[in-house]
């Protein structure tokens, strides 16, 4: 019963295109059933995989990269409000810049290549992570640092046991927003200036007007976002 | 030595921000090693204060604070264990050369032997005061500062705290406390001086 209702508003997703499908005669709307051929003939290409797992191995390293130096500056700075106020500005203006500006500005000086999907989600996931980690140090209780001054605790031995998993909670919330974030952004700058991966694929085809392909690959990234949503990201949340 | 001082306060003022009485006016004072200080004063006139600066919680506003040592112990208020370690851990965080056995043997002492394992979070009030008096004697500490140590304590555990601080203080004779308490009979059982706050006389 309950695996009813997950799957009835895929049902009514795939009734609707299908409608839209006919209503337009697939002239920019291609045939579900054409669509599922085209990603099961993808999908039976070993090359295909390939760049599946380009494109999952630059989101996790921009992700992994970008949360590590997000989450070190934020401890770095969340003790020092002065400096942190300070610095925010400059982080919000980082954050506020819509991807494209960054994959602009690195194809300019990287030109095409990997590295720039693997950059952008780097720089996409920094601020997040660095305004939630320097956030929850901040409002860790000053008396757990009372208690570590007292008894002269070295700052490794803090950060271990008192400012780590005093933050816990609050980097893992702002782990799962980056990890959404980290995703879309690598496929959108694999779609700029990728010679593989998802995105780079995405563009191919949108080039060709091959909009079964185009859709199959949309189909690709939403199933595999999904799974890492309902794995890893649930997970973390818990 | 006796009478070596173990802190000094050097014509001390202390204000909070924005207040319009400065809290300590031009305090000198010295606890030297040996003393045993209650501090005697209606609550709210500042003794948690007092402590604090003393242990180097808060800086003076004028004059200047030197302690002899940096191995210290205190007891706060509320006992500020760290909710997300367990009992033992809580004590291991501040333990300078690790050793278990004094720890255990201070828990079974207090009754909580069996606590040990367990998560901070879960104390009650007057079990997680316990366990802040055995974290402040676990490095065998110079200075001992105590705020209201025995709050949530019945009689037998009260005189079982003032047991283990009297043992910590007569295992040397360079060791000094401040202690801000209402319970007269442990402050009797504990042999201390009072000191009129905030005059110091």
């Amino acid at each position: 019963m309950k695996r009813l209702w997950t799957a009835l508003p895929f049902l009514i997703c795939l009734i609707a295109w299908q409608l839209l499908f006919l209503l337009n005669g697939g002239r920019v709307i291609p045939a579900p059933s054409e669509t599922f051929m085209a990603l099961a003939r993808i999908l039976s290409q070993p090359d295909a995989w390939l760049e599946i797992a380009a494109t999952l191995s630059r989101g996790a390293g921009g992700l992994a990269l970008g949360s590590l130096a997000g989450i070190l500056a934020g401890i770095a700075v969340g003790r020092h409000p002065h400096f942190m106020d300070a610095i925010t500005p400059v982080v919000t203006l980082v954050q506020s810049c819509p991807p494209i500006v960054w994959i602009s500005m690195l194809l300019v000086w990287l030109s095409v290549g990997g590295i720039v999907p693997l950059m952008v989600t780097f720089l996409s996931v920094v601020p997040v992570l660095f305004i939630t980690t320097a956030n929850a140090v901040r409002a860790l209780d000053e008396r757990w640092f009372d208690v570590a001054h007292i008894y002269r605790i070295p700052y490794l031995k803090q950060l271990r046991k008192i400012i780590l998993p005093g933050i816990a909670q609050g980097l893992a919330a702002g782990f799962s927003y980056a990890f959404g974030i980290a995703w879309k952004v690598t496929a959108t700058a694999e779609f700029f200036g990728a010679p593989n991966g998802i995105g780079a694929r995405i563009f191919n085809n949108y080039r060709n007007l091959n909009l079964p392909e185009l859709f199959a690959w949309t189909l690709v990234i939403a199933i595999l976002g999904i799974t890492l949503e309902t794995t890893v990201v649930r997970k973390l949340r818990k | 030595m006796k009478d070596t001082p173990l802190l000094k306060f050097d014509n001390v003022s202390f204000s909070w921000k924005n207040a319009t009485e400065p809290l300590l006016r031009n305090v000198t004072w010295t606890l030297k090693e040996g003393d045993a200080i209650h501090l005697d004063a209606p609550s709210g006139t500042g003794k948690t204060t007092f402590l604090k600066l003393a242990a180097g919680l808060l800086n003076p506003t004028a004059g200047s604070i030197t302690i002899a040592t940096d191995n210290i112990g205190f007891v706060f208020q509320e006992a500020r264990l760290m909710p997300w370690l367990t009992v033992i851990d809580n004590i291991r965080l501040v333990q300078r050369k690790p050793n278990d056995a004094p720890l255990l043997e201070m828990l079974d002492f207090l009754g909580l032997a069996e606590k040990a394992p367990a998560m901070a979070g879960t104390l009650s009030g007057g079990e997680a005061q316990r366990v802040s008096l055995i974290r402040a004697l676990a490095n065998s500490p110079e200075i001992l500062f105590l705020d209201e140590p025995f709050n949530g304590l019945d009689a037998t555990l009260t005189e079982k705290s003032v047991f283990l601080i009297n043992k910590w203080r007569n295992a040397s004779d360079n060791r000094g406390f401040i202690i801000v308490s209402h319970i007269k009979k442990s402050l009797t059982d504990l042999n201390a001086k009072s000191l009129l706050f905030p005059k110091f006389s």
